[in-house]
């Protein structure tokens, strides 16, 4: 397989509710693209700082009168944070895995992609993948996004037994 | 002829952050007697990759559909011919991207615009700015499973309410926003008023411009309203003056899955403009009419009882008549 894209991305709270685009060039044709994304952390871990959240979240959308019975902070322990992947190849819209895992494998080819994402040939051009920034609560929350191209069906194959 | 068939119109599979397969849900919708579902997974259509535009799985039709899973609240486009950006839109912006969608034949519906948002459930307050209402065709109004238990139902309902005063057209819709199956729960259905009773593109397109939906948490309504010759269906507009709005309600159909959780109609009202017009006790009899005289806006049927325990509830709500 080859390196296509290689990314360390730190996020901070100013990036919550944005979208980062990643574009990069894809040379020549591939049979498949795998995708592998992490992030970390997943869970806010400071529970004071997660109750604070939460009791601003509670004091602006649950009214008054259902508070008693909706607005216990406990309930909705853990904050998270949520960042998904959208891909699009040139203009066209590959998709989205909009799911919590913090670590993900995809695959996107012709013949296959991983759930989330339509089956797309993997063509030469610039592709972007898309960080779509749902949550960005900690003060630090570190991305990781390698991109591969790979020729071979043996690979492919491999691949999606694994993931 | 305007047949109408009971969906679940909020589902999610494996494709986003559901836990069903297509066909999975698609069986999971037949044991609750729907008659077709809405899918619309967060931010892809990649359910329907290789599919018919409107497929039909183990006997159940799905509508094409996606849920704009944005930052600032969430909302359903079905059959939109051309993808549209949900990544860009913001609160100022959204009605540039629903009229977008309009533009490529779609069809917008906001969904549990008051649930929890972030952090707790990150985007799912609707916090758009719409001042195009005209572009949009339908609120959820009952939201999840239970909707006569959740706090959210009343804002919703009231919401709605609001728009139609305001002279705006929509159509009203329940979703469970199904992911999995945990336990059997109750869950409300969403009767769309299809031509021929035909689950298509055109024939969903039409049913939702129109405004042809109400939703029962109970018995099936079949609603009729006659104003001197001339019959209307819901979502049409009358004439001021004198009408007869008929309904009977079919306690049998689809009744295993929602008798078991205490629902029992007590009383159909007739709400114009926001004020209730006139009622009738329905707890015995399954044909009731009413006569009145529609006035300028809007009205629709209600009903009301027993849900889960509680007296007092919504059982039922239609998209609403209008009036000249």
């Amino acid at each position: 397989m080859i390196t296509l894209l290689d990314r360390r991305v730190v996020l901070h709270p100013e990036h919550n509710k944005t979208n980062i685009d990643i574009p990069f060039l894809i040379p020549e044709a591939y049979h498949a693209l795998f995708i592998r994304t992490a992030y970390s952390p997943k869970i806010v871990a400071d529970e004071e700082f997660a109750r604070k959240q939460i009791e601003a979240g509670v004091a602006r959308y649950i009214p008054e009168s259902a508070r008693e019975k909706f607005g216990q902070w406990r309930d909705y322990l853990p904050v998270v944070n949520f960042i998904t992947l959208s891909v699009d190849c040139e203009e066209e819209y590959i998709g989205c895995a909009h799911r919590h895992s913090p670590v993900m494998d995809h695959i996107i080819s012709a013949e296959y992609s991983s759930a989330g994402f339509i089956r797309h040939a993997v063509t030469p051009g610039t592709w972007k993948c898309v960080l779509n920034c749902h949550a960005v609560v900690d003060e630090t929350v570190t991305y990781s996004l390698q991109v591969f191209g790979a020729d071979k069906n043996e690979e492919l194959h491999d691949h999606v037994q694994a993931f | 002829m305007i047949t109408y068939k009971p969906f679940e119109m909020h589902t999610h599979t494996y494709n986003s952050d559901g836990r069903f397969t297509l066909e999975e849900l698609c069986d999971a919708a037949k044991a609750y007697e729907y008659q077709g579902i809405a899918l619309t997974d967060h931010n892809t259509t990649s359910g329907f990759d290789g599919l018919p535009e409107t497929p039909v799985i183990n006997g159940i039709p799905v509508i094409r559909g996606i849920e704009w899973t944005t930052f600032f609240g969430h909302m359903q486009v079905l059959y939109a011919e051309k993808f549209v950006d949900w990544r860009r839109a913001k609160p100022e912006t959204i009605d540039d991207f629903t009229a977008q969608i309009k533009a490529a034949n779609g069809i917008v519906g906001v969904v549990h615009p008051f649930e929890v948002g972030s952090p707790m459930c990150t985007g799912c307050y609707f916090d758009f700015k719409v001042q195009k209402w005209e572009n949009v065709d339908y609120i959820e109004v009952w939201s999840k499973a239970e909707p006569t238990r959740r706090y959210e139902t009343p804002l919703a309902l009231a919401m709605w309410t609001d728009l139609l005063n305001r002279g705006y057209r929509l159509a009203v819709t329940a979703g469970r926003d199904w992911h999995w199956e945990k336990k059997k729960q109750h869950a409300a259905a969403t009767y769309i008023g299809l031509e021929d009773g035909i689950v298509s593109a055109r024939t969903v397109r039409d049913a939702f411009r129109n405004g042809r939906t109400y939703l029962t948490c109970g018995p099936r309504m079949d609603i009729t309203l006659r104003q001197g010759d001339a019959a209307y269906e819901i979502g049409q507009t009358v004439e001021p003056g004198c009408c007869r709005l008929t309904v009977s309600l079919d306690r049998n159909e689809r009744r295993k899955v929602w008798e078991e959780f205490g629902i029992t109609p007590r009383e159909l009202r007739i709400v114009m403009n926001g004020e209730t017009v006139c009622s009738a006790d329905c707890l015995n009899g399954d044909d009731f009419s009413f006569d009145f005289t529609a006035q300028k806006g809007w009205f629709r049927l209600e009903m009301y009882g027993d849900a889960l325990g509680e007296n007092g509830k919504q059982l039922g709500l239609s998209s609403p008549f209008y009036c000249k």
